[in-house]
């Protein structure tokens, strides 16, 4: 509708303005001919652009003062991309380097996991490529670690002891069999890796795990955590560092780095090529999941819109999260369920009764179906996590921490329904 | 299969709802659609009793149904609103003077008072004119700042004390979407309130805020309201184009995405320390503005120069008025 907004017709970002021609002069040292253009009009030499992501990444880790005078170890989460490699190559970089340059305190550890159960791999399959990740990350120096995704815990190995039991990836086929559709197998995918993430760096006696996202990767999470209904936990999800899971702290140190930086990136400064590691994303078509959609329509407009990631990515840094007291059992982000007057929760909820004459206590409350399970264990969890789980045939599959939580979420609401006229509320 | 409603009213199901999936008969629909607005209108104290409200109405189906349906409920729950049609002529011949026609037959069939404004009264220009001055590209913007305005002038003129218009849900679900492809925070933490107001100008209100496009189309549909159906000539190459299409390719996907973006834009939690521009009013005709002087004015001060072209670009998006 043309009255939305105001002033929304207008093309408000300049189409593609010519590129610098060959033969131009690095634009830092301009001494040597410029081997890269990095967004249209930056033309860098290859050592200027080195180390300007030096630089970049140390700056970034510094700000944040998370590393200090002492050694910390950090584990990083690699998945054989190029994004991948060039984070173990600045971290490398950034620890080997001198005091006075910057130099980060810590000890990584390398994970990767193996997915190849989702897609049906053979154990020879998924062993051949442990062997070519275990290739590209030697190396670093840094010991390499390997664990199956799984829907309990499992325990991450030395990937050159690594083996492959049957009866873990059984739960775990059974899971994402009874999900029904792609966008909710890919929200449960993330959220799998996550703890996956977290119960490994507790092992390993880690407090921080590092994430491979870059810019573009951030942009694209931004819009399609938006269409899943996470406005309340976007920052958590795509922001520099996320606490959500006690004891562990997930960074993302880059992304500040478009796509392309990284991967030019790890070319220039000699890492191994990158490692392909099929995922439930790979040859995917354009609609079959809300991921997929969100990053081919991303992708397309910054081909004609050069700003567009750039721009969704800073809105995305003005995002913020308040934490809630009980936290969301699966995600552990802010609860955002409560029923405020004329939102669309409370309008869905409406919509649901009138239109199915029942009432909410006899269905789950999320969809329309009588699972007793799925009811008690919704009221739990945040927006986006209860359309995650309503897409799940059989809740007794999800994991076990998951139903743990929501067990000890409802008897702390039970509790404090039990005591409330005797609590007296902060503030107000 | 005959399937049958599912509210078990024992009627044939006619349609399938796409806000919910579920399969209702005409009479469960209509009741369904009618009463979900007036629980957006109670739940929002969208209104008080004996307000007058101008019902901004282009002759499209959104402003058609908004008409019908605020007649309806006025009438049947007794809201005591005094209603009123406003609208307002943009000066695009073929595609106003027809959509005129019907918001002109709406009065008749609704009985409800109608104020047309013109922008040629108004400011002196059609939009006819200012294409031909401005290209087919910025025009969007020039259109869109001139109708809030004239909404606004012509609201205050009969007197009315809010203005409810037509904007449904995928309109803010489109909304957010581009507000954030934009970058543009501050309208990003506005865009999902029911009730819309800057100290100083008219509330808007917008009591189709969670009715899906479709389900606008099927009541109208069903009800046999006369609209005007087709999309304003100057429109294809605006930029909002690309966040429409995103949409709907989302919305085959997954149908309940539309509620999910509003509800993900209304729980948006914003850092503390942006700035957020300031409410003054224009020096030239004292309507609200953040600057000196108001996008209106500033628009038409570039076209009457001749200079049409730079009240578009990037510089002058700095200073664009909240």
């Amino acid at each position: 509708m043309c009255s939305t907004g105001g002033d929304d017709g207008e093309t408000l970002l300049n189409p593609k303005p010519p590129l610098p021609e060959k033969g131009t002069l690095c634009r830092k040292c301009k001494t040597s001919k410029a081997q890269v253009i990095l967004q249209i009009k930056d033309a860098y030499c290859k050592e200027c652009l080195i180390a300007l992501c030096n630089h970049k990444f140390r700056a970034i880790l510094g700000k944040s003062r998370i590393f200090g005078n002492e050694q910390k170890s950090v584990l990083v989460a690699f998945s054989g991309s190029a994004s991948s490699l060039a984070l173990l190559k600045l971290l490398s970089d950034a620890v080997a380097a001198g005091p006075s340059h910057r130099r980060i305190m810590a000890c990584p550890k390398i994970i990767y996991i193996d997915e190849g159960a989702l897609l049906g791999m053979s154990a020879e399959e998924r062993l051949t490529k442990c062997k070519e990740i275990l290739e590209v990350t030697a190396g670093f120096g840094f010991p390499v670690y390997a664990v199956p995704l799984n829907v309990q815990d499992s325990s991450p190995v030395d990937i050159t002891n690594y083996e492959i039991h049957g009866n873990t990836d059984d739960k775990l086929k059974s899971l994402f069999e009874s999900v029904s559709d792609t966008t909710s197998k890919l929200d449960l995918l993330n959220r799998l890796r996550c703890n996956v993430l977290s119960s490994c760096a507790q092992q390993l006696k880690t407090s921080l795990v590092m994430l491979a996202d870059n810019s573009t990767s951030v942009a694209v999470k931004i819009l399609s955590g938006v269409s899943l209904g996470k406005g309340a936990s976007i920052s958590l999800e795509t922001g520099f560092s996320d606490s959500r899971h006690s004891d562990v702290t997930f960074l993302r140190p880059l992304r500040d780095f478009t796509s392309k930086e990284a991967t030019i990136f790890s070319i220039f400064s000699g890492c191994p090529k990158s490692v392909f590691v099929p995922s439930l994303l790979t040859m995917s078509k354009m609609d079959s999941s809300i991921q997929r959609l969100t990053e081919t329509f991303i992708v397309n407009l910054q081909n004609e819109f050069p700003s567009t990631v750039s721009t969704v990515y800073r809105t995305g840094e003005k995002f913020c999260s308040t934490p809630s007291n009980q936290p969301c059992a699966f995600c552990l982000g802010p609860l955002d369920t409560v029923h405020k007057p004329c939102s669309a929760l409370e309008a869905t909820d409406f919509s649901r009764e009138l239109s199915t004459g029942k009432k909410p206590e006899s269905s789950c409350g999320s969809c329309d179906c009588k699972n007793k399970l799925r009811s008690t264990l919704v009221q739990t969890l945040c927006y986006s996590c209860r359309l995650i789980v309503c897409s799940v045939d059989n809740p007794e599959l999800l994991p076990s921490t998951v139903l743990e939580n929501a067990r000890e979420a409802q008897s702390f609401s039970k509790m404090k329904s039990q005591i409330e006229e005797f609590l007296i509320s902060e503030g107000e | 299969m005959p399937v049958s409603c599912t509210t078990n009213c024992g009627r044939k199901a006619i349609l399938r709802r796409p806000k919910t999936g579920t399969s209702l008969c005409k009479e469960c629909f209509f009741d369904a659609f009618e009463t979900e607005v007036h629980h957006t209108i109670t739940s929002g104290k969208l209104f008080y009793p004996r307000q007058l409200v101008a019902i901004g109405a282009s002759g499209g189906k959104d402003s058609t149904v908004l008409a019908y349906v605020m007649k309806f409920l006025n009438d049947k729950y007794d809201y005591k609103l005094n209603l009123m049609l406003l609208s307002i002529d943009e000066g695009i011949t073929g595609y106003r003077d027809d959509s005129l026609n019907t918001v002109k037959e709406n009065k008749n069939d609704y009985q409800l008072p109608l104020k047309i404004l013109s922008y040629q009264n108004l400011y002196g220009w059609t939009m006819d004119r200012v294409v031909e001055e401005v290209g087919k590209k910025n025009n969007c913007t020039f259109c869109g700042v001139f109708r809030r305005q004239a909404l606004e002038r012509g609201a205050v003129m009969m007197g009315a004390s809010c203005i409810a218009t037509g904007h449904n849900a995928d309109d803010i679900a489109e909304t957010v979407l581009m507000n954030i492809m934009r970058g543009d925070v501050a309208r990003l933490g506005r865009c999902c309130a029911a009730i819309t107001s800057s100290d100083g100008a008219l509330p808007r209100v917008k009591p189709l805020k969670f009715c899906y496009e479709k389900e606008i189309v099927m009541y109208a549909y069903f009800r046999k309201l006369k609209y005007f159906s087709t999309e304003c000539v100057y429109a294809p190459n605006a930029y909002r184009g690309h966040a429409r299409n995103f949409l709907k390719e989302l919305e085959r996907i997954r149908p309940s995405v539309i509620m999910d973006i509003i509800h993900s834009g209304e729980n948006l939690v914003f850092q503390t320390g942006i700035k957020t521009p300031q409410q003054g009013t224009c020096s030239s005709c004292g309507h609200v503005s953040s600057q000196e002087l108001c996008q209106a004015c500033t628009l038409l001060l570039s076209l009457n120069e001749g200079k049409a072209k730079q009240g578009v670009s990037k510089k002058s998006h700095k200073i664009r008025s909240t």
